[in-house]
């Protein structure tokens, strides 16, 4: 299952590289361009910290989040089993990728 | 800063905003929602710690977006720390990135032109002006004379000149914390100005 979604999620023009990780960043699915490893680790890394950002703030769960920098962008996202990370290109449109990473993860895989 | 922090603040949806430095202590913030000023460091500390660590894996990010389920974190690299942007989750995010763009420019310029001043000769006042000991090739000042000059536990190095007759001598003056002496000149600078031990000479800083 965590194949087809990174798989479906790569074949997005703008996106270079699609990880599924699990909270210790164990690699579950990849697909596309880049170190899975690397990949994985970057991601669960950035939703840790701003797993412990939102609880110091009280704004509840991390959801979402992109960094940028030295040409590259990333788009994460936090679940409570799991952290979704995708290398985009810098200059892609953020809203289209999130609405397909939202219709692939479903409802039922959202809190 | 506060004032380019207020500016943010104004708009529609920011709860609160604040500037970190490059070890993650706050330097400057604005809090409208009055957030915990432990949960403001633990955050500055976050994200800083992050960068850092993103840094040692050949990334260096200069910008983080995060949502949550009740609000939104906006932070961007401006010199060695961030801005750091507390807001809803509907806020307008473009007009916020506009807004966070300019003010991230300004701390920048503002953090550039405090760094440069550092360094920039002192402008003392005139009644700062004080008589000094030579002794041994060094000029020695003691603890009344460098809180005078309000270079009291301001370490680093600032440029002065010194006139002995009708002689005047550039030179620098160090500051170290704790230390009643906080002015050196070098033997041969001391020599070009003629200067002997005993003698004394004026300072203007």
């Amino acid at each position: 299952m965590f194949d087809k979604i990174t798989r479906a999620l790569s074949q997005l023009e703008e996106v270079e590289g699609v990880v599924l990780s699990s909270p210790e960043g164990m690699v579950l699915g990849q697909s596309g361009k880049g170190d899975p490893g690397e990949a994985a680790a970057l991601t669960v890394f950035v939703a840790q910290m701003a797993t412990r950002v939102g609880e110091a703030l009280k704004f509840g769960r991390f959801e979402k989040g992109t960094f940028n920098g030295q040409g590259k962008r990333m788009l994460i996202y936090g679940e409570a089993d799991h952290s979704l990370g995708l290398l985009v290109k810098p200059e892609a449109s953020l809203s289209l990728i999130e609405n397909r990473v939202e219709a692939e993860l479903g409802g039922k895989e959202r809190r | 800063m506060k004032g380019i922090l207020r500016d943010i603040n104004a708009m529609v949806g920011v709860q609160g905003s604040f500037v970190t430095d490059g070890k993650g202590e706050v330097v400057s913030l604005v809090n409208e929602s009055d957030f915990p000023e432990g949960s403001l460091k633990i955050v500055s500390q976050e994200i800083i710690q992050t960068v850092r660590s993103l840094r040692f894996a050949h990334l260096s990010p200069d910008e983080f977006d995060l949502s949550f389920g009740k609000g939104r974190v906006i932070a961007r690299l401006v010199g060695p720390g961030m801005l750091v942007i507390l807001c809803s989750r509907d806020i307008n995010i473009p007009l916020l990135n506009l807004t966070a763009e300019v003010a991230a420019k300004r701390i920048e310029r503002l953090l550039e032109s405090a760094k440069e001043s550092k360094s920039e000769p002192l402008e003392l006042k005139v009644e700062y002006i004080k008589g000094l000991t030579i002794k041994g090739g060094q000029i020695w000042v003691d603890k009344e004379l460098v809180r005078g000059w309000g270079l009291e536990g301001r370490e680093g190095s600032h440029k002065a000149s010194v006139r002995k007759g009708g002689k005047v001598r550039l030179y620098r003056i160090v500051g170290k914390k704790g230390l009643g002496r906080v002015v050196r000149m070098l033997s041969h600078d001391a020599k070009k100005l003629s200067a002997k031990e005993g003698d004394i000479v004026q300072v203007y800083a």
